[in-house]
């Protein structure tokens, strides 16, 4: 990893809601850090956590019925989580911008396509009308939308899935944010929509350099974009590492789990699928133990007395498992030996 | 393949009508032929039809024109016992288990529904099917009296399963079954799904569009587009051998789980998006999107051809298509 400073460090979030059923511990102690330029994927399932921790980040956790235990998110000496309404105001769009996954809901149905985006670019700078104009143009054209000039005068529905996306994204970078933000931003789309979604925010990420988290329940997609992934469960980062290392060598059984439950199209033959049995934890008085320990093919006594901290296996890498302990001898060895080779 | 096939679907036309000169042809010509004890992957985009011949084949919709053949009769003339006993040969599974089950039934009403419609068994026989099935399925017994929204997605899912089993169907058509879970249930859904063909040894109409997926299950898969089925082979075939220029570009634009491969992947991704299907398309329906487009594609309307043993394909690049 590079000296840089982050652009972005979470440290030690934690992020409750209080429901009829209990407290709900959806974001636990959650740290980490990006650079500028880097892409890091937050991979997890629902329930995770990981879109809770986007929200903290961008600070629009719902309170009530979410409150921030503790923990700071801070850009550019501001903390998003404590931050005041103009503070925020300020970040959001300009310095830290969000994708969201459903084009349809996050985009105003009643305003033209070219008003919303004009809105967010006079929002951040003092911008003539003309010159808006031009830039709103220029923006469509660079997300791939066919004939801006007259398109920029309809409205959300006349536009696909693929397109409302489209636009999303070129919302999202008007103002030439240092960090992008994208939750599931193609989960609703199609394969053959999804391939074109995220060719176009690899060139953008090149393009401008820009900084991105990409957020995201299928590990499948994010091989080609990310640089770094960190791996959630149970509302912990249970792991963290280089790309490579995260698909060739996981150092996390629910890693590997979730690497196994993935046929790819290049996978031959009619071998059984390898699934993760049960289910994910219920993070109301979560234990302190191992949320994994009851699906983890691994487990061993400790597992369910404490919660592991983390273990650095391997440079570069953090990994929340009593396997990296030096005590776990076998079954360290038959993690290993379970790893697909390579 | 001599015996008769489970399903056969002969020109099979599904439109619907929105307005006077408007008309959606969700599914346009199909023929398909399911041999029993197969799985069928249907692949698609949306829009192409694919859950629209799924539902036509249950019986959800009539169709337009055409014929479907279960177990060699023509569905549509069928006598009121006929009817019935298609209705339980022929089940159905959907995308979502949380819109899919009634919330003010017990599992244990869901699953046996089937039975109190069709007055099969005595009480205590119904008791011990659902029993049974539950158990089957991999669901505890003991909780036939709870209700749906106490359970995840994957456990719906496979109440849905149960609900469909319990009739002792010969077929089920699965609507996008894993779509709406999260990974690391897809996998276990899918290996219950084969467990149980395995056992009984049922038919299915696999509808998806996660084709690693439809991979890993099917025996056969058909790539559907714009309401045409326009490739249909071996999955080894189609998946290693794609004929039709737009299954290349649905195979290539697949993201692949690996930072070497997925470097070194060559997309074929097509332009733009699938057109709209209301109206009549001329000549073939994927020239709007085709690198290889030429003036027969704009004339003259592809047949499905047999390219390769047991390898269909609906393209004037491969076989003449008749005027």
């Amino acid at each position: 990893m590079s000296g840089d400073e982050p652009i972005l460090s979470v440290e030690h979030l934690s992020v409750v809601f209080h429901t009829y059923a209990g407290v709900v511990e959806a974001v636990r102690d959650v740290s980490f850090s990006l650079r500028a330029g880097e892409v890091l994927a937050i991979v997890g399932e629902s329930g995770s956590g990981k879109s809770v921790t986007a929200q903290a980040v961008m600070g629009l956790t719902p309170i009530p019925p979410g409150e921030i235990r503790g923990g700071s998110a801070t850009y550019k000496g501001t903390d998003m989580v404590t931050a005041d309404r103009g503070a925020l105001a300020q970040i959001r769009g300009a310095g830290i911008s969000m994708i969201f996954q459903d084009p349809m809901t996050s985009l105003n149905p009643s305003m033209q396509i070219g008003k919303q985006i004009r809105e967010v670019l006079q929002q951040h700078t003092q911008i003539s009308h003309e010159a808006s104009t031009a830039r709103v143009i220029e923006l469509l054209r660079l997300v791939g939308i066919p004939e801006p000039e007259s398109r920029l005068v309809q409205y959300p529905h006349q536009f696909s899935g693929g397109m409302r996306q489209r636009i999303m994204i070129a919302i999202a970078i008007a103002n030439n944010p240092d960090i992008l933000l994208a939750d599931e931003p193609t989960t609703a789309l199609d394969v053959t929509i999804q391939s074109q979604i995220f060719r176009l925010i690899r060139d953008i990420q090149k393009q401008f350099g820009t900084a991105m988290i990409l957020i995201t329940h299928d590990l499948g997609l994010v091989a080609g974009t990310a640089n770094r992934i960190a791996v959630m469960y149970g509302g912990r980062i249970v792991e963290e590492g280089l790309t490579e290392q995260i698909y060739y060598a996981p150092e996390h059984p629910y890693t590997l789990g979730l690497l196994n439950a993935v046929p790819k199209l290049t996978d031959h033959g009619n071998a059984r699928l390898r699934t993760i049995e049960g289910l994910p934890p219920i993070l109301i008085d979560p234990p302190g133990a191992c949320a994994f320990a009851d699906r983890c093919p691994f487990v061993m006594k400790i597992c369910r007395q404490k919660d592991p901290d983390y273990f650095t296996p391997v440079a570069n890498n953090r990994s929340a498992c009593w396997l990296h302990h030096e005590s776990a001898g076998a079954q360290h060895a038959a993690f290993i030996a379970a790893r697909p080779a390579s | 393949m001599s015996e008769v096939p489970q399903v056969e679907l002969r020109q099979l036309r599904t439109h619907f009508t929105l307005s006077r000169n408007r008309v959606v042809k969700a599914v346009d010509g199909v023929d398909l032929t399911i041999a029993r004890g197969e799985t069928f992957g249907l692949v698609g985009e949306s829009g192409c039809g694919k859950s629209t011949l799924g539902r036509t084949i249950k019986g959800i919709y009539p169709p337009t024109s055409g014929e479907v053949l279960f177990d060699g009769k023509d569905t549509a003339h069928l006598s009121r016992d006929e009817r019935r006993s298609l209705a339980l040969k022929l089940q159905m599974i959907f995308q979502d288990p949380y819109s899919s089950l009634n919330p003010r039934m017990t599992v244990g009403e869901i699953i046996g529904e089937g039975l109190d419609i069709h007055h099969l068994g005595s009480r205590p026989e119904r008791d011990e099917k659902i029993r049974e099935i539950m158990s089957l399925v991999g669901l505890n017994h003991e909780y036939r009296n709870r209700f749906p929204h106490e359970f995840s997605g994957g456990q719906r899912q496979r109440i849905a399963i149960a609900r469909a089993l319990i009739v002792s169907p010969e077929m089920i058509v699965c609507d996008e079954p894993i779509s709406a879970l999260d990974v690391s249930i897809q996998g276990q859904i899918v290996n219950l799904l084969k467990d149980l063909q395995d056992r009984i040894g049922l038919t299915y109409l696999f509808v998806a569009h996660n084709l690693s997926m439809v991979k890993y299950i099917s025996d056969r898969v058909g790539v559907m587009y714009l309401g045409r089925l326009v490739e249909v082979a071996s999955k080894d075939e189609l998946f290693s051998n794609p004929l039709h220029p737009y299954t290349q570009a649905l195979l290539s634009s697949v993201p692949i789980p690996d930072p070497k491969l997925e470097a070194a992947r060559v997309e074929q991704t097509p332009e733009g998006e699938l057109p709209s299907p209301i109206g009549t398309i001329e000549g073939c329906a994927f020239r709007s999107r085709c690198p290889f487009v030429h003036e027969a594609c704009r004339t003259m309307r592809p047949v499905l051809t047999e390219a390769v043993t047991g390898h269909t394909v609906m393209c004037t690049l491969h076989g003449t298509p008749s005027a």
